[in-house]
């Protein structure tokens, strides 16, 4: 997949584990897994919002684009 | 096993006109049997009472599971799917136990350690209901979902074993979006 969520990376930086992310942002720790590890199909403005909110961070720390050279 | 399979396929696409055709039809055999033979349609309901609440009682527990998913049961209509998926077993187990409630289904029995999910469909109108059976199991990276929706009571599904599927896969494709 070309887009990578850094979740896991960005919840170490604030210390924060995913029950109190999952507490703040409103989603179910399973939804958080998921988008964690890159196997959601796609996230919605609030939940993006949200999860800036809780981590104080922009969208571009949560979400890269990398090229795996596939043009599908 | 064929004239199963075609009369699933013509009550998939059911009207209301259709049932009451059939539900005529099958007043007009009973009765007619009746005349002849009273004995025989008596012992028809007797039967039939019996397995009905046999499977009633039978239906929640997880016991139960090879009576109702067994393919040499024809008293109960069944449909079997399997899909794969590349995560792990204990999110998939959680995520597909919040899909069932989230489709509509009444979870009955969750086992986290044997990744077995049984649930339950509503009675309605056209159904005594369907007993949901989701197995999660892991082998070489990926997680294979074995679905199962068995006919509570009945030797015809009405299309309703397809529709639980694709209201399952729609509600979980639809959870993907966070």
């Amino acid at each position: 997949m070309s887009i990578i969520v850094n979740l896991d990376v960005m919840m170490a930086r604030r210390k924060m584990s995913l029950n109190e992310l999952s507490e703040q942002v409103g989603v179910s720790i399973v939804n958080l897994s998921i988008l964690k590890q890159s196997k959601g199909k796609a996230i919605r403005f609030s939940t993006l919002g949200a999860v800036c909110k809780a981590l104080n961070c922009q969208p571009g720390d949560i979400l890269e684009y990398k090229d795996d050279g596939d043009d599908g | 096993m064929l004239i199963k399979y075609y009369l699933n396929n013509f009550f998939m696409k059911k009207s209301v006109s259709t049932s009451v055709i059939i539900f005529a039809l099958f007043m007009v055999v009973i009765l007619t049997l009746q005349k002849k033979a009273p004995e025989l349609v008596i012992g028809m309901a007797v039967l039939s009472t019996f397995l009905f609440l046999f499977s009633m009682i039978v239906r929640n527990s997880i016991s139960f599971k090879p009576y109702f998913t067994s393919r040499y049961n024809v008293l109960t209509s069944k449909v079997r799917h399997q899909v794969e998926y590349d995560l792990p077993k204990d999110i998939l187990f959680e995520k597909m136990k919040e899909v069932l409630t989230e489709a509509g289904f009444k979870v009955r029995h969750a086992d986290k350690d044997a990744g077995i999910l049984v649930a339950t469909s509503a009675i309605s109108l056209y159904s005594w209901g369907e007993n949901i059976y989701v197995d999660i199991t892991e082998s070489s990276g990926k997680t294979k979902v074995d679905f199962c929706s068995a006919c509570f009571f009945g030797i015809v599904s009405w299309g309703r074993n397809e529709k639980n599927y694709e209201r399952m896969m729609e509600t979980f494709e639809n959870s993907l979006i966070i």
